[in-house]
């Protein structure tokens, strides 16, 4: 049987070929994706997980709580210091400080870096070599406090050298350094395109608003004592002193690599989301091609039956087929997505992340993955194909083959209406008042169960769709018109098949779109009902807020009649039942605040937040057990503890957040506090514009900071959330593009299966344009068939999200329609397009050989 | 292996069979209740008019389709005794086919065509009696052709040379000069005969060509599904004559 299906399939190579694209495409995707995370991991780990040979040892703070990026600590005490100096296995040992909250401008004005991606770090020069690797390119380390060191990457693209004034903007606002020196580290210009500037300890403190406290003390061991021993000792002679994390320096290193790590899985993931629909759809084009080719080689499975062929060397035939092409393709796949990688690695490059190996990192398990995941495809797709295949009786090798009109078994109509009831059940919860986490997870369950009825009672829509369009096609497009009809409604499983490969294209594109555009609204319309500020300052820069004698310079115009700030971190909330979130908190001045932002209350009022009190987000404190009275903690990165009362419960997430203390709090909590988003109002007497101006002028020395008025501000939102929708959709063209090859592919071999019919019309009298005209209505057919599915599906499930999201500020639904338009009639007409070729192919047959009988 | 099994003299037989198609207004009877024997190392054809029943009593026998009523044997195995997978075997290892088109997979060469019953069982094809059918049919140098590069004369050949090689009990043969010119026809029909002749094979053919017939040892003329009449040592103006009969309308 070996070498029949090794025939076979080199026999009808041409037409396993789409088979082979539909897998290798989506193979391509998730390896690429897999190389991509292992290149990135590789890099890291290469890099950052390096230690200063010199440090031997780090005393750390205990943890305060886990952000997601990493264990928060708090910071250690600077008397710290010489305790450690005073054992005597120990060498040498500084205390470091960094911060992140800051950007150093280049020579033209502008921050250097990136505003995503890699971090500015303003950190504190240690004295002692041993404790460092800096090499000095040119100049000197810092000796004053008005000093500054950068690494060379950074001092190149923004044109620094050596003797120049930098600016340094930090939450203490904008300061001048003289740069004296710059430095490669471990042979390296940069870290991953890093900016990392170095200043006297006490000039770091200050960055980071602390005076007697360090991150963590680094470590230099005598000479025959090693890191373990070093800890060790460590360990043991600072137990007293109090309660502290301490770990060789290589250790500490090896953490923070895999924290980074961690950080960007999740970017890894979210393209594998994708890569796994484009394989679901790659699923649906296989399974279509091997019932045709089962349906083709009919006569030919059944002779090897009626010669003796018994039905498991069928169904091993066929499944064997299915596995080689699944194997060779996955191959192939696996090569593309080596390119992909490839590809990304040197658009990253170009961005300026520098990564530190110069190929991609191909692991054997991504290897097995991708061959695994093509062969598993293949195999089971074509399982119910080869099934089939075996019941084909042997008495069918004299007679002729009828076309499978059947719309659905009994089994399958069944299964369909079970799982169309379950769905629809599932979704119910999200039509309550107060729908929740709970309902959210019902939609999601629901929605999947939707598709697969769907899917499943596919056929059975199809049909009656499919003889709706005969009606218009035949009046007025004639014989191709009525024909292209009833191809689509004999074999309406083959139809609802190829369409639903459509159909799930069209439902994730539209869904997105849908949701995207209420979206849009929705945040429109809260902020406009609450917005009555005219202008909006903001950072670009994700860690680094505006400065509060930015602030203070704004307030002092004399055109601004009212400014209102809110400040943003993340901080550690604890519930007087024990829960423990972490989550963004925010601070106000209620004072001001509420003459700028008209806030929706749930419970109680915004003016009376004062000391102590907190204003909770209902939504959040309903899914965590909070109420109006209740005392939460918050913890913040600096390691500030304190209590608050829960004074109101808010309904504004989008402009007031999730939990609000009163600045005062925050400024004790937070020590290098700045404004995330300033709110202005300008007198009655001065125009929006020219106090425009006035705070632009103010702003020249801060290139991250911008003002807005209210169009710019909604403008910068929409632009936003437009190219977070690209992204999305670029994302999905893949699985879009596999569909289309399916429709093609089917089309190909239905016609060449009616090979016998289309030479009879031709003889009879059909010319060729009507022939291809026919053909081509027939793919029209079923892309409306799976473009109206998928339409239908994409607004009735992001209507059910939206409502279920009503409590969380996602109060409109609203239906792009120009754009929904737009889509359905391009995937109409890309259907349509996907029969171009196989109806000229049809064409051209020669009459004469369509119709002769063998 | 060939059929020395005197122990049962007919390498095939049918018992009161009976095949009703359809029911009610739709009813057909293609075999009425029909009692007919094949004896072994003979050659036999059944004729008919279209529509008699000599197609569906020959996949009856073969196995290819069930009775409604009645029993098949092939030797002294009863074919409604069978489960699917034995009577797979069964098609594999004791009987031959020769359809009259589409007898061979494209895909695969003439002598892989030839010796496919064998590799499907698993088994080699004896060397020597290969050798003796390719050499008797005369296919010698087209060996390693696909049934594409064949013409239909020698297509049928390597019908009959698969029919052959495996050494079944029983060779069925449906109409298999149906499609070829009378010289290729007549070729056919001499190496069935052959068969029969020197190597001892049983051959039961269905024709509606006279012609054809009066090659084989028996004819048996079918009606409405019923066996009306049969001729011993048959020659072509017999077999013509007795058609005429059963031609005229009753």
């Amino acid at each position: 049987m070996l070498r029949t299906t090794l025939r076979s399939l080199w026999f009808y190579k041409r037409r396993l070929l789409s088979t082979a694209l539909a897998v290798l495409l989506g193979v391509a995707f998730m390896s690429g994706t897999l190389i991509l995370g292992d290149t990135l991991d590789h890099s890291i780990k290469a890099v950052l997980g390096e230690a200063d040979p010199g440090v031997h040892a780090q005393i750390r703070g205990p943890v305060l709580f886990d952000s997601g990026f990493g264990a928060m600590r708090a910071n250690v005490p600077a008397d710290l210091v010489e305790t450690v100096r005073d054992v005597p296995e120990v060498a040498s040992a500084y205390g470091y400080i960094q911060t992140q909250s800051g950007r150093v401008l280049g020579a033209d004005g502008e921050t250097l870096g990136a505003d995503q991606g890699p971090p500015t770090i303003l950190e504190a020069v240690i004295p002692d070599a041993s404790l460092t690797s800096y090499e000095f390119v040119t100049g000197r380390t810092v000796e004053a406090n008005d000093e500054m060191i950068l690494n060379r990457g950074a001092a190149k693209n923004g044109d620094l050298h050596v003797g120049d004034k930098v600016t340094v903007i930090t939450a203490l606002g904008s300061q001048e350094f003289t740069l004296v020196g710059t430095y490669d580290i471990r042979g390296k210009a940069s870290i991953l395109g890093a900016v990392v500037a170095g200043f006297t300890t006490e000039t770091a403190q200050q960055f980071a608003g602390v005076t007697d406290e360090f991150e963590t003390i680094l470590v230099h061991g005598q000479a025959g004592t090693t890191p373990d021993e070093l800890v060790s000792i460590l360990q043991h002679d600072l137990a007293s002193a109090g309660d502290f994390n301490i770990l060789t320096g290589e250790a500490a290193a090896k953490e923070r690599a895999d924290d980074l790590s961690q950080g960007l899985s999740f970017f890894t993931t979210f393209l594998m989301i994708f890569a796994v629909i484009a394989l679901t759809v790659g699923a649906f084009i296989i399974y279509n091609t091997f019932s045709i080719l089962v349906a083709q080689r009919s006569k030919e499975l059944a002779l090897m039956r009626a010669i003796g062929a018994s039905r498991r060397q069928v169904l091993m035939s066929v499944l064997l087929e299915a596995s080689f092409i699944g194997l060779i393709s996955a191959l192939v796949g696996l090569l593309g997505g080596m390119g992909l990688a490839m590809l990304v690695r040197q658009a990253l490059d170009a961005f300026g992340m520098e990564l530190a190996t110069g190929g991609i990192t191909v692991t054997t398990s991504t290897i097995i993955t991708a061959l695994v995941a093509g062969l598993v495809v293949t195999f089971f797709s074509a399982l119910v194909p080869a099934r089939r295949a075996t019941r084909v009786a042997p008495i069918e090798a004299i007679r002729e083959i009828e076309t499978d009109s059947s719309t659905t078994s009994k089994l399958r109509g069944a299964l369909g209406l079970i799982a169309l009831v379950l769905g629809l059940l599932s979704i119910i919860p999200a039509f309550g008042d107060e729908p929740d986490n709970n309902a959210l997870i019902g939609v999601g369950i629901g929605a999947l169960l939707l598709l697969l009825s769907l899917i499943v009672l596919g056929p059975a829509i199809a049909k009656p769709i499919a003889q709706l369009a005969g009606i218009p096609l035949g009046a007025t497009r004639g014989i191709s018109g009525q024909l292209a009809s009833q191809n689509a409604v004999r074999s309406p499983k083959r139809t609802s098949s190829t369409a639903a490969a459509l159909m799930i294209g069209v439902a994730l594109v539209g869904f997105i779109t849908i949701f995207a555009h209420s979206a849009k609204f929705s945040i429109d319309k809260e902020i406009n009902r609450g917005l009555k500020a005219d202008l909006i300052l903001s950072s670009d820069v994700f860690d680094l807020g505006i400065p509060l004698s930015l602030t203070d310079e704004v307030a002092s115009l004399p055109e601004v009649a009212e400014l209102a700030s809110i400040r943003q971190t993340f901080a550690q909330v604890r519930t007087s039942s024990g829960k423990e979130i972490v989550t963004f908190a925010s601070a106000i001045n209620p004072d001001n605040f509420t003459q700028l932002i008209s806030t929706k209350m749930a419970q109680g009022t915004l003016s009376d937040l004062s000391r102590g009190k907190i204003v909770v987000d209902r939504s959040v404190a309903r899914d965590n057990d909070i109420a109006v009275g209740d005392t939460i903690q918050l913890t913040f990165r600096s390691g500030s503890t304190s209590k608050y009362t829960v004074s109101a419960l808010g309904d504004d997430p989008f402009l007031l957040g999730m939990f609000v203390i009163s600045h005062e709090d925050w400024n004790k909590a937070v020590p290098d506090a700045t404004d995330s988003i300033v709110f202005v109002k300008a007198s009655t007497n001065s125009s929006v514009s020219a106090l425009q101006d006035e705070i632009e002028d103010l702003l020249e020395p801060y290139p991250m900071v911008e003002v807005a008025n209210r169009d710019q501000f909604m403008g910068s939102i929409v632009a936003q959330l437009d190219s977070a929708l690209n992204i999305l959709y670029g994302l999905l063209a893949l699985s879009v593009f596999i569909a289309l090859i399916g429709i093609a592919n089917t089309l190909a071999l239905s016609i060449h299966e009616r090979t016998r019919e289309l030479g009879l019309l031709r003889a009879v009298g059909m010319n060729r344009s009507q022939l291809r005209s026919s053909i081509r209505w027939e793919a029209a057919i079923i892309s409306i068939i799976g473009t109206l599915e998928g339409l239908v599906y994409a607004l009735g499930v992001s209507y059910v999200l939206i409502k279920t999201l009503s409590t969380q500020g996602f109060s409109v639904y609203a239906v792009p329609y120009m754009r929904l338009s737009v889509i359905v009639v391009i995937f109409a007409l890309l259907g349509v397009a996907a029969a171009i070729r196989p109806a000229r192919r049809a064409s051209k047959l020669n009459v004469l050989d369509a119709i002769a009988t063998e | 292996m060939t059929s020395t099994d005197v122990s049962t003299k007919f390498a095939a037989k049918a018992v009161n069979a009976t095949k009703i198609y359809g029911s009610g207004e739709t009813k057909v009877v293609a075999l009425d209740h029909i009692d007919a024997d094949f004896e072994r190392e003979r050659f036999t054809a059944i004729m008919g008019p279209s529509g008699s029943g000599k197609s569906t009593l020959m996949h009856c026998l073969a196995g290819l389709d069930t009775l409604t009523e009645g029993q098949v044997f092939i030797g002294d195995i009863d074919l409604s005794s069978l489960k699917e997978k034995q009577l797979t075997t069964l098609r594999r290892d004791k009987v031959g086919f020769i359809f009259q088109a589409f007898n061979l997979i494209p895909t695969l060469s003439a002598l892989e065509n030839i010796v496919l019953p064998m590799s499907l069982a698993g088994r080699k094809a004896d060397p020597d009696w290969l050798d003796r059918v390719v050499a008797t049919v005369g296919l010698g140098d087209r060996l390693g052709h696909r049934p594409a590069e064949l013409s239909g004369g020698q297509q049928q050949r390597v019908a009959v040379s698969r029919a052959l090689a495996s050494r079944p009990e029983i060779i069925f043969a449906d109409e298999p000069t149906g499609n070829l010119d009378s010289n290729s026809g007549g070729e056919i029909l001499n190496f069935m005969r052959q068969a029969v002749d020197e190597f001892r094979q049983t051959i039961v053919m269905v024709t509606h060509d006279p012609l054809a017939a009066s090659i084989a040892d028996r004819v048996v003329f079918l009606v409405d599904g019923k066996i009306v009449s049969e001729i011993r040592q048959p020659t072509r103006d017999l077999i013509i004559d007795q058609m005429k009969d059963l031609e005229v309308p009753k």
